[in-house]
This record gives C-alpha cells, sequence and structure tokens, in this order.
C-alpha cells in the first residue's frame, strides 16, 4: 500500500491510499464511519455523510486504466444516476460541483443525435498530486 | 495471518485475507460487523466484469443487515494467476476491497 498525504486547494488535508496490486485509489478526505455511499460510475465509489453532505472518500477501481489517455483524450465515464435514490439525486449532484469532489472530477454530459435527454458523464481530472503519485509506480 | 476462502455461484474459489479486510474495515468501519455479509456477497452476488480492467471484477448484492439508507454490499475481486511449485499456472484470485452502498433498485445485485 502506497499512501501520500497532500493538502487539497481549499488549504484542508487529503490522502491518497494506492493499492498496486489490485489498483485501486482511494482518496481519503476524513477517516470516519460513512453513513451513505453510492456508485458514481461503474468504477468511482463515493462516500459521504449524509447528514452534513461531507465527501468522505472517493474510490477508483482500476485507476491507472482510468485515467490513461484515450485516442480523442481523457475518457469520460457514464455518471450511474439512474441508480441512486430520488432522495440523494440532488445531495449527490451539489457534492459533485462542489469542493473537494471537483478538484477530481469534472461533470458533463453527452446529448446523442435524437436523444430523450443527456448523458451524464464524469471525466478525472488530474490533480497536482496525482502525476507525483503515478510516476511512484 | 488468517484468511477466508469461498466460492462464488460458477465455484471459482476466492480469498480475502485478514490484512485485507483490517484495511477495509480501517478505511470503511460502516462494514466492520459484516464480515460474514462480504463473503456472502462473493458467494451469492452478481458478477460484473470491470469495464477498462478484464481482471477485476465486482460482486454486488442486497444486504438488509447494513445501516440504513444502505441496502447493498459491493466486493472488488481481482482475478490473478500464479505459478505453482512444478511451475503450473493456478488461479489467483482475491477481495480487493469492499463497500456498504445505496442503490435504488436492486435488480443489478442479483
Amino acid at each position: 500500500m502506497i499512501e501520500i498525504a497532500s493538502t487539497l486547494s481549499t488549504g484542508k488535508p487529503v490522502r491518497y491510499e494506492y493499492d498496486p496490486e489490485g489498483d485501486l485509489l482511494e482518496i481519503v478526505f476524513r477517516q470516519t464511519e460513512a453513513t451513505a455511499a453510492i456508485e458514481l460510475t461503474e468504477s468511482i465509489i463515493l462516500r459521504f455523510d449524509l447528514a452534513t453532505s461531507e465527501p468522505l472518500s472517493l474510490s477508483f477501481i482500476g485507476f491507472l486504466r482510468l485515467i490513461k489517455p484515450a485516442k480523442y483524450g481523457a475518457p469520460h465515464f457514464r455518471l450511474l444516476a439512474d441508480e441512486w435514490p430520488d432522495d440523494l439525486q440532488g445531495q449527490v449532484s451539489a457534492m459533485l460541483d462542489a469542493a473537494p469532489l471537483n478538484e477530481f472530477l469534472q461533470i458533463g454530459s453527452y446529448i446523442p443525435r435524437r436523444a430523450r435527454r443527456a448523458i451524464p458523464l464524469a471525466v478525472v481530472k488530474q490533480p497536482q498530486a496525482f502525476p507525483q503519485f503515478v510516476s511512484s509506480q | 495471518m488468517r484468511r477466508w476462502t469461498v466460492q462464488d455461484r460458477e465455484e471459482r474459489e476466492i480469498y480475502l485475507t485478514e490484512e485485507r479486510w483490517e484495511h477495509i474495515v480501517t478505511g470503511h468501519p460502516e462494514l466492520r460487523e459484516h464480515l460474514d455479509d462480504v463473503l456472502l456477497t462473493v458467494r451469492q452476488g452478481h458478477r460484473q466484469q470491470q469495464p477498462h480492467d478484464p481482471q477485476a471484477y465486482v460482486y454486488r448484492k442486497p444486504c438488509s443487515s447494513l445501516r440504513p439508507p444502505f441496502n447493498s454490499i459491493l466486493v472488488v475481486v481481482a482475478f490473478r494467476l500464479q505459478t505453482d511449485s512444478d511451475g503450473r499456472w493456478q488461479p489467483n484470485n482475491f477481495v480487493i476491497t469492499a463497500w456498504g452502498i445505496v442503490m435504488r433498485r436492486h435488480e443489478r445485485s442479483g
């Protein structure tokens, strides 16, 4: 396990925990018991405090593959918004738009031709700590 | 160091080491009392290959004993190969981590 302590742009501490055997990265904002967690995408899990909307950790399954550039740039991943309970939809969207999650994920949408609605997408940003972290592999 | 070995629905042998379990519950303390539920998720859960890592699979299963609103467990399993003492390739499938999660529907959990 590789652990790197760093600081967010807000000045708050953050810890990166990378498991090279499983290629799993967990970004820990605060280590405590979560009261909710959801699958943001098939490979990204968010744990948070339900009462305060405080993100506690963000996990990336297959991290090195997730950040590997594709032919046309950074890969985008479909948000599993349809699978979030109705009463969490607004709360999760608000968290994604705010620090610290917006330092790591950028949210967008894709509107296929003749589609009835947009497909929500997420792309993994490359914060300063990532290159240092990846280069240690 | 202890380890627990189970078979999934298609009889693939998968193990969880005590070291990994301790790491799981240190990082995700909401699962501390749910070792049996995590192992049951591997035994009976719906298995889905990770879209970007063909050697990683997610197992999902509803779990009613978690504190609401958690209603399911998700386990990530690595499927690897290793050579035995005779140089033959053998499966080396192990739990990477697990989460309690909140899902709208249970259909995906199998």
